[in-house]
């Protein structure tokens, strides 16, 4: 009988030991967070796309069907930050180029949805101000 | 049901005392002109109506919820731009030029069949080329996507629409994007079909959004087009449960949000329109999601931001990007097609004709129920006398038509609908005008008790089980309102309760079925209205006959302080409230036989 009890003591400290490290432990990593993925951009969804400098949108450079066949195998990295975008080199610069605009070799995984959990529907709180009042007024 | 009153020594003496006032026929019809002003005054100013809706809303959201067609889910998508994609994106507020290009580029990668932009481009932006701008918008045309873009509410700008100067008129199709006001706690429940109320009819008039994408595809002319009533979706979307938070409050967070406030208060959290996120279109291309949700479907691509207005207010959900309201609207319009519901009818408001019927027929049920006139007695008894043949040849007719309704698809569905009804509302009548009172035993009193807490306690139970488990529409209709309906049945006894509430609801059915596609009508409100009503004129009918036993008793205008001409306007005014007539008595027995 003490016996018994000794061992549901034991399982009940190891329970709770697991559970503090449970609570105090990081998060587990997201996809953004993740290394970055390597693969080949090997062709465009549109006719021509935008490059943009050091991810600057003010730096863009439109490219062509014909500018990446000349390039291929274009080596593309994905952003750790953001599913957004990728980089490719052009030119010994580092561009990005938007994700959805240009056809891979292989599906670039995305581990976890940026989005997720996210509410659409609720009530924002009610302010007696609107959104750029001041701005750029000259 | 009646008062005691009713049926004792009293009321004999009192028809004797009343013999010289009103006859049966005056006080009748005083007492319905009384009971339609009380109803117009009640259903037209901030009253029964008002406070009631945001019941009859949550049951009609819970019909909605199992009856709505999955039509326009399918063929419907949001793109939202968050305020947290601002972030995400380097993006500030108000959206670049090149990023709604961006977005508008992608678009184009996923073959929607139509696009709406719900952000106005309305002034010019220094240091921002509109060029791209135009141009994504031209290439989204130009790879045979119809491209529609909300004009401003502003007059006499460039083009007509509002818009700035630089974008190519040739490659989009301008569209008024004015929202209904709110009804009440309600919210926007109408949808205007152009930027006029009246006719859309002018080719000049803008059309709205919905209206502009829906008209060619469901075959809506311009001279047909008139404001609809919008009926909120609210089915599961996976597409929006995969990545949104759609977790409700709990079950007893809904029961303290209904007792304190009402069914309203708690809503959905994830729209009924399937939707995605910029980043999530942005972001690597799927060929899933081009093919379930995007490619042919009709995409609505508005904002969410903070501080910047644009939300709108529904009875179902919390509040929502204001752009839902145009992708509900073009999702009733595929889903009823041209029977959509009409807010209102061209010139003569129907909704208003379907409501005066409504209270009209409660209110000649409420002068029927409990102590109905004689002559209302002898004509209703008549139809006890109709032959057995007749009468089951109109069970069949009835019997029919519903049968009808339920296994065709025809226009005229409220028309073939109205056959039993009418026949319902002859039978409601009947039933009023004939049912003798029955004065309950004692073991009845403590059995009916019994089975009232029994009845509370199951439905009590069962609302937490179902609010659990399909939320708190469906508690309240599957719960709240059959549990209501039995208590009335088995422990009131209130068989008229019943039926006038199941024709009422019949009624609503009717006015929501083509040809005559009318919204839901506020069908607690009258049934509220007939009860607070039939609770009036009891009291009032009680108190005339205390009055009439005091007059008898002091007969002497001195002993009432008042001359004999105020106590004569005084005898007359009370005999206007008694309810049923000498007639009344002397008929009992044979009322009793007819029912």
């Amino acid at each position: 009988m003490t016996r018994r009890l000794g061992r549901w003591r034991r399982a009940v400290g190891v329970g709770l030991v697991l559970a503090a490290a449970g609570a105090v432990s990081p998060p587990a990593p997201r996809a953004e967070d993740g290394p970055p993925q390597s693969f080949n951009i090997v062709g465009l969804r549109m006719n021509k796309v935008t490059l943009y400098r050091e991810c600057a949108m003010d730096k863009g450079v439109s490219i062509s069907r014909d500018d990446v066949e000349k390039r291929k195998p274009w080596r593309a990295t994905s952003d750790p930050k953001t599913s957004v975008y990728y980089w490719v080199k052009m030119d010994g610069v580092d561009y990005c180029v938007k994700a959805f605009a240009v056809e891979t070799d292989r599906v670039v995984p995305v581990a976890k949805d940026e989005e997720c959990r996210t509410r659409v529907a609720g009530r924002p709180p009610k302010t007696g101000a609107v959104r750029g009042v001041g701005e750029n007024c000259n | 049901m009646s008062s005691p009153a009713v049926h004792d020594g009293t009321l004999v003496a009192d028809s004797v005392a009343t013999s010289d006032g009103p006859s049966a026929s005056t006080r009748t019809l005083v007492q319905f002109v009384f009971l339609a002003a009380l109803g117009a005054l009640l259903f037209n100013f901030h009253g029964i109506s008002m406070h009631l809706t945001p019941w009859s809303q949550a049951i009609v959201n819970a019909i909605v919820k199992f009856t709505y067609d999955q039509t326009g889910q399918d063929k419907t998508l949001v793109v939202l731009f968050r305020e947290e994609n601002l972030a995400t994106l380097k993006e500030s507020f108000p959206i670049s030029y090149a990023r709604h290009a961006e977005v508008l580029e992608a678009l184009t990668v996923y073959e929607p069949a139509a696009v709406f932009v719900d952000f106005a481009f309305i002034d010019e932006r220094p240091g921002q080329d509109v060029a791209p701008l135009s141009d994504a918008i031209c290439s989204l045309r130009a790879s045979g996507v119809a491209v529609y873009l909300a004009a401003s509410p502003l007059a006499g700008r460039a083009g007509g629409d509002g818009l700035r100067p630089g974008l190519d008129r040739s490659c989009f199709t301008p569209v008024d994007v004015q929202m209904d006001s709110e009804s009440g706690v309600s919210g926007v429940l109408t949808y205007r079909a152009c930027k006029s109320l009246t006719s859309c009819a002018p080719a000049d008039l803008l059309w709205t959004p919905a209206f502009a994408i829906a008209a060619p595809q469901v075959g809506i002319g311009r001279a047909d087009a008139q404001q609809m009533e919008i009926i909120w979706g609210n089915r599961v979307s996976k597409l929006n449960e995969s990545w949104m938070d759609c977790e409700s409050d709990g079950t007893l967070v809904h029961l303290r949000q209904m007792l304190k406030e009402n069914p309203l208060a708690s809503k959905r959290k994830c729209p009924h329109t399937n939707t995605i996120s910029v980043v999530h279109l942005l972001g690597r291309f799927d060929k899933k999601l081009k093919d379930e949700s995007v490619k042919g479907r009709t995409i609505f691509y508005g904002g969410s931001f903070e501080m910047a207005g644009d939300r709108v207010i529904s009875p179902v959900f919390d509040d929502l990007p204001g752009v839902y309201l145009h992708a509900m609207a073009y999702d009733n319009l595929l889903t009823f097609r041209t029977d959509y519901k009409r807010a209102e009818q061209h010139g003569l408001s129907l909704s208003r004709v379907v409501n005066g019927l409504l209270l009209l027929f409660t209110i000649v049920l409420l002068l029927l129920v409990d102590k109905p006139p004689a002559f209302a007695r002898r004509l209703m008894g008549r139809l006890g006398e109709v032959s057995p043949r007749l009468r089951w040849a109109m069970f069949t007719v009835a019997v029919g038509c519903v049968l009808l309704t339920a296994f065709t698809r025809t226009s005229l569905l409220a028309i073939l609908l109205l056959v039993p009804l009418l026949l319902g509302v002859v039978a409601v009548l009947h039933l009023a005008a004939t049912r003798p009172e029955r004065s309950p035993s004692a073991r009845q009193f403590l059995w009916s008790g019994f089975l009232g807490a029994t009845i509370l306690a199951g439905a009590l139970v069962l609302f937490l089980a179902v609010d659990a488990r399909y939320g708190i529409e469906a508690a309240l209709l599957l719960v709240v309102l059959p549990g209501y309906f039995v208590y009335k049945a088995l422990v009131a006894r209130d068989v008229l309760f019943v039926a006038t509430t199941v024709l009422l609801i019949g009624a609503a059915v009717v006015s929501f079925l083509p040809p005559i596609n009318l919204g839901p009508r506020n069908i607690v409100a009258y049934v509220a209205f007939f009860e607070v009503a039939r609770h009036l004129m009891r009291q009032a009918d009680g108190a005339a006959r205390r009055y009439f036993a005091l007059r008898r008793e002091q007969p002497d205008p001195a002993s009432w302080g008042v001359g004999p001409g105020v106590l004569k306007a005084m005898d007359w005014l009370f005999a206007l409230c008694i309810r049923g007539d000498d007639e009344e008595i002397r008929h009992d027995a044979t009322a009793r036989a007819v029912a």
